[in-house]
Order: C-alpha cells, then sequence, then structure tokens
C-alpha cells in the first residue's frame, strides 16, 4: 500500500479520472486520507488536456446534449479552485527537462488507441505523448512522485531517466506510483 | 519492588479507584514558557480547585483537544466535484476529457 500521509503527490489526468471513476470505497478512504495532510496536486498540462476534451466533447455533442456538457466543464472547473487542489504551472526549469526527454524520445512508446471503427491519429497520438512528458518534466522538477494509470509511457521515461542521470542534472529519478496499486488488492 | 510501583503505593488513592484498578496516567516532566497572565490564571484556577498546577494544565488541554473540530474532508469534497464532472460523459466523451481523441480512419489519415 502507498502510504497516504506520505505525499504530496502529482496526480497525471489517467490518475485523476480512475479514482473519479471509481467505485472502490478503499480508493476514496486512500485519497480522503491523503487530502487530510496533503494538496492534490496536477500539472496544469492536465487543466489542458480535460479543458480540450470538454471543448471536444462540445463540438460533437447533439445540441440538446451540449449545456449537460458545459455544465460537466463548470464542475471540472470549479473542483480547480477547492482548498484541497495545488495546480503546479510551467515554467523554464520544467523546459529545460521537457526538452532533453523529448530530445530522447521523439516518439511515443506504444501505438495509437482503437476504439471499434475509431483510431488516434498519429498527430493525437504524438501530441498526447508530449504531455505526458509535460507532466513528468512537472514531478521531476517540483520532487513529487507522479500517480498514474499509464505505465507504457512513464515506465519508458523513468527507465530512460535512470540510463542516463547525466542529462537531467539535479532532478530525478522519476518515482511512479500506478493509481491501481493504491492500497492492496484483496487475493 | 521497583520504584515506581513504591511510589505509586505511597499515595494514598481513593478507595473506589484502588479496587477499580485505576492508574494514574504516565507523566512526563518537561519546560514549557506560557503567557504570564495565563499561568496566573491557571494558578488561581488551582487553588480554587485544590488541584496541582499541573492537573489544571493538562485538564484544560484534555478539553481544547477533545474540542478540536475534525481535519475537513478537502479529498472527498473534491472527488464529489471530479465524479459529477465525469458521470455524465458517454465513454467517448470520457476519452476525449482523458486527452484520447479518436476519429474515423480515413480522418485521421490512417
Amino acid at each position: 500500500m502507498t502510504d497516504p500521509t506520505a505525499g504530496p503527490f502529482l496526480f497525471d489526468t489517467s490518475a485523476a479520472s480512475y479514482l473519479a471513476r471509481s467505485a472502490e470505497s478503499a480508493d476514496r478512504q486512500w485519497v480522503q486520507g491523503y487530502g487530510a495532510r496533503s494538496f492534490i496536486c496536477i500539472s496544469v498540462v492536465t487543466v489542458l488536456e480535460r479543458v480540450r476534451g470538454y471543448a471536444l466533447a462540445w463540438e460533437r455533442a447533439d445540441p440538446s446534449r451540449r449545456p449537460q456538457v458545459n455544465q460537466d466543464r463548470l464542475d471540472y472547473l470549479a473542483s480547480l479552485e477547492e482548498p484541497g487542489v495545488k495546480v503546479l504551472a510551467l515554467s523554464v526549469a520544467e523546459m529545460v527537462v521537457a526538452g532533453q526527454l523529448m530530445a530522447l524520445w521523439p516518439t511515443p512508446p506504444s501505438p495509437p488507441r482503437r476504439s471499434h471503427r475509431r483510431v488516434e491519429s498519429r498527430q493525437d497520438r504524438l501530441s498526447r505523448w508530449r504531455f505526458d512528458i509535460l507532466t513528468a518534466a512537472t514531478a521531476l522538477v517540483a520532487g513529487l512522485p507522479l500517480v498514474h494509470n499509464n505505465p507504457v509511457d512513464f515506465e519508458t521515461l523513468r527507465a530512460g531517466i535512470e540510463r542516463s542521470p547525466e542529462r537531467f542534472p539535479g532532478v530525478g529519478p522519476l518515482n511512479l506510483i500506478l493509481v491501481k496499486r493504491l492500497w492492496p488488492v484483496p487475493a | 519492588m521497583a520504584s515506581s510501583e513504591r511510589q505509586f503505593k505511597k499515595r494514598k488513592l481513593p478507595l473506589a479507584r484502588r479496587r477499580s484498578g485505576w492508574r494514574r496516567p504516565a507523566t512526563r516532566r518537561t519546560t514549557v514558557s506560557l503567557p504570564a497572565h495565563l499561568l496566573r490564571q491557571a494558578e488561581r484556577l488551582a487553588v480554587e480547585r485544590r488541584q496541582t498546577l499541573s492537573s489544571v494544565i493538562a485538564g484544560q488541554m484534555e478539553e481544547a483537544f477533545r474540542a478540536r473540530p475534525p481535519i475537513p474532508d478537502r479529498a472527498g469534497r473534491l472527488l464529489e466535484l471530479w465524479k459529477r464532472a465525469y458521470s455524465h460523459l458517454t465513454e467517448e466523451e470520457a476519452m476525449l476529457v482523458d486527452g484520447i481523441i479518436l476519429s474515423d480512419p480515413a480522418t485521421a489519415g490512417e
């Protein structure tokens, strides 16, 4: 189990989604225990991904459905104003780290996502990969463990930083916590 | 007989307490600096109640800790807002909000 008192941690987009949709009371209890002592830190990159997602969903929705999508977007934005949330911004330090990461891994480590007859374009997969890199850079510069639900992408970055620490002076290692392993799953 | 036990026996406790197996809570000696006016009030209270200064201060501290409001459930409220922001989304919309944009293969250039 990940000690909820060992925070603060940075929660990436996939981890925040997992926790928001989880019906497990253990997840909720863990987050409550964590939130009693630490801020829920998220990267401003996550805000960008979310807001872009709500905007695209609104564009693709029937006109009758659009008010609901807009309300969901407003609820999300309201969550960012909560006292327990801290949104970490990007600055020169994060860009220096992200630039190194993008040079080392110009292409994503896994193929575009597919669902039924729909597919993620290569450009969209690349932009998602770069968002992950920016989030990892935020965690590295802030010195926070990164809670995620995207092991392929983030483990690639973690292993690479371990292999080439000289390219990341003053930061690292990238500590990762898989959101599904915040608490032990009963056998 | 251990010295702590000897000390305990030396003081005469009320019979009811002795019979119930009550034990004086362990104490620790320390030095604290208190505002002079609070210390004076505590001393007055100790005289009025015929208690030691230590027991008056300990009693007041116990009351204060009992009255302390619980830590607000900041994360629980945040989770509620997140759940509200996601619960109405279709599967495709949820993927969009997670940063995954799926399109028809022709549009996606596959």
